[in-house]
């Protein structure tokens, strides 16, 4: 939590701006995905994600570091799992939720640090994360 | 952190990470470079993920590495984000969105030259 301290303006500042119809255009051209990310994860990536993951509508999802719901809310909309989204950032989780929202996906939208995760033990089916772990 | 979602995981669940590594041919001021310009995407890991995993529970590891497609899409965002170019530096300004560019350039680079390596990290929890 300590090393994100002094990049959290950096990371809140991102997601002032992903939702820009020019951030969209772009996103759709080079990840085939639309939720606001920029992302290293394209669809086919996630899509790959899924299947190893044995994702489908009777699977708990933990998606850690979704930023504003990539992939996490993807996987929701395309396997039909029941998502958690987690971001240290508020900003990150607004844009996750609105979307979920938006389009009935049911993703649950929680602002925690993934060494301090708000779950009971053994609760997940399945795990995933694009670029938070380094 | 592994541990953590090996807490959170039931027995049998399954891990599924895309994760960014530096190669050991980087200089530790490089990476420091890295990490303040990037956040934690190119922070060192302590070990090899497989090791990592191992410790914190996972079985059936694999690691698969997807740097090749890494480059293609970090490609891609420059090259897609120069064609929406005036409406980005009306977003950013000029000098972010050039100095972000740039970023993509050095990023490209550091892939194509081996020291930069992005991993698809797969496991099984116990």
């Amino acid at each position: 939590m300590g090393e994100f301290a002094g990049l959290e303006s950096e990371f809140r500042e991102r997601f002032r701006v992903v939702t820009h119809p020019a951030m969209i255009r772009a996103e759709r051209r080079v990840t085939g995905g639309d939720f606001g990310a920029t992302s290293y994860t394209t669809t086919a990536q996630a899509d790959d994600l899924a299947r190893l993951l044995h994702l489908g509508p009777d699977k708990k999802l933990l998606d850690i570091g979704s930023g504003s719901g990539w992939p996490g809310n993807y996987l929701a909309k395309s396997t039909g799992c029941d998502t958690f989204l987690t971001d240290p950032t508020w900003e990150g989780m607004a844009v996750a939720a609105e979307r979920s929202h938006r389009d009935g996906l049911g993703s649950s939208a929680i602002v925690a640090f993934a060494d301090a995760l708000p779950f009971r033990d053994s609760t997940f089916d399945a795990c995933s994360s694009s670029d938070v772990f380094c | 952190m592994l541990r953590a979602l090996h807490s959170a995981l039931k027995p049998d669940g399954h891990l599924g990470l895309y994760v960014i590594a530096t190669s050991e041919a980087i200089t530790a001021t490089d990476r420091a470079q890295l990490a303040r310009r990037d956040g934690n995407d190119y922070v060192e890991a302590p070990l090899p993920y497989d090791e990592m995993l191992s410790q914190a529970g996972f079985v059936d590891i694999d690691l698969t590495d997807v740097s090749a497609e890494f480059v293609n899409t970090l490609a891609g965002w420059k090259r897609e984000w120069e064609a929406e170019a005036d409406s980005l530096i009306e977003v950013f300004g000029e000098a972010e969105f050039t100095r972000k560019l740039e970023n993509r350039r050095l990023d490209i680079a550091h892939t194509e030259a081996g020291l930069l390596r992005r991993y698809r990290v797969y496991g099984v929890n116990t």
